[in-house]
């Protein structure tokens, strides 16, 4: 096995599933309740992103109350009302602190 | 849960700005992905080219790993299938949102569908191209010269960047689930989404990701419609 038909197969399989979805959905009239079902996408799948890497950051469950990645997450989720760079500036530099200084 | 009824800007330069915390978080992921890439036996043309043609950073990571205990190609593509399997949701959500944009443009477009990229573009209810593209090709140059400086500091940069990488980007992802969050149903899709991806976290291939958004969408649906019959009844109650 060569590294140059790793990448292609990576190459055909990745770009397979992205292309196909956005050109089946592309320019159409989706029902209401498609419609629906996919404006909670960005929602459902970032949440399902986030959620181990907050409750599971050693990869086991850790209590939220002495995670530094859970209060650095709650920080971020409280100051987000006031932009998103404010809000990632002080969750980061809550989840710093908390690694350098706490864990 | 409403829709932004929002048009996305139609410069490049709106969406290369909007994409700027994605950029910083992704960073550190493209230095390990060249340091690991070089330790996998890809070299440094080799760790390079996978960033330029595949371009998707989880699926990277495991494609190095694959590649360097040397499993044969059909566990590659069936593993790389799995891991960016959520991406049909991106496509399928994004998909609407792209007017006027030809089939070839579209298909261009797919290559750069990549977590971050969605995040930012899905704020919107019309996407532009322009936008896409400034965005988009942001985090692509942004992910190749990091995958670069990986690939010439070697493992010495892994050693120094110890802490848990993963979570650098949650800050930027919590900030665009809050910002999409406006209702009791987006709240229960949101929290559902998390608990249920912790549960599934042991699945194979990340595959956890894929079912925990599907089920929870699915779950807000149905919560949706539960409270709303609950509530029409109570009006008519009230009549």
């Amino acid at each position: 096995m060569n590294i140059i038909s790793v990448i292609f197969v990576m190459l055909i399989v990745t770009f397979s599933i992205r292309a196909c979805s956005l050109m089946l959905f592309s320019g159409q009239t989706l029902p209401p309740l498609m419609m629906r079902a996919l404006s909670m996408v960005p929602i459902a799948i970032l949440s399902a992103i986030c959620g181990p890497l907050i409750f599971l950051p050693e990869g086991a469950w850790t209590n939220p109350a002495v995670s530094v990645e859970f209060w650095a997450a709650l920080s971020c989720v409280g100051a987000a009302r006031y932009g998103m760079v404010p809000a990632i500036i002080l969750s980061m530099t809550i989840y710093i602190i908390g690694k350098l200084f706490i864990s | 849960m409403k829709h932004s009824n929002k048009t996305s800007p139609d410069t490049s330069i709106a969406g290369a700005v909007a994409i700027i915390p994605m950029l910083l978080g992704t960073a550190p992921f493209g230095v390990i992905f060249g340091a690991f890439a070089v330790e996998m036996g890809l070299g440094h043309q080799g760790g390079q080219s996978m960033s330029l043609f595949v371009f998707a950073g989880s699926a990277q990571f495991v494609g190095a790993s694959l590649y360097g205990q040397g499993v044969s190609l059909l566990v590659v593509a069936i593993t790389t299938f799995f891991i960016n399997l959520r991406h049909t949701l991106y496509g399928a959500s994004l998909g609407p949102k792209l007017l006027s944009v030809s089939p070839r443009q579209r298909l261009l477009m797919a290559f750069f569908l990549t977590d971050e990229t969605f995040s930012i573009v899905s704020r919107f209810r019309i996407v532009r191209p322009r936008y896409y593209w400034g965005a988009a090709l942001s985090m692509y140059i942004n992910w190749q010269v990091w995958t670069f400086v990986g690939l010439i500091s070697g493992s010495y940069i892994r050693e120094v960047i110890s802490v848990n990488l993963a979570f650098v980007m949650v800050p930027a992802f919590l900030a665009i689930i809050t910002s999409h969050v406006n209702s009791v149903s987006s709240t229960f899709c949101a929290l559902s989404a998390m608990g249920i991806s912790v549960l599934l976290f042991e699945l194979p291939h990340q595959l956890g990701l894929m079912v925990a958004g599907v089920t929870a969408i699915v779950l807000t649906l149905l919560f949706e419609k539960l409270t709303s019959s609950r509530s029409s009844a109570t009006n008519k109650a009230k009549q």
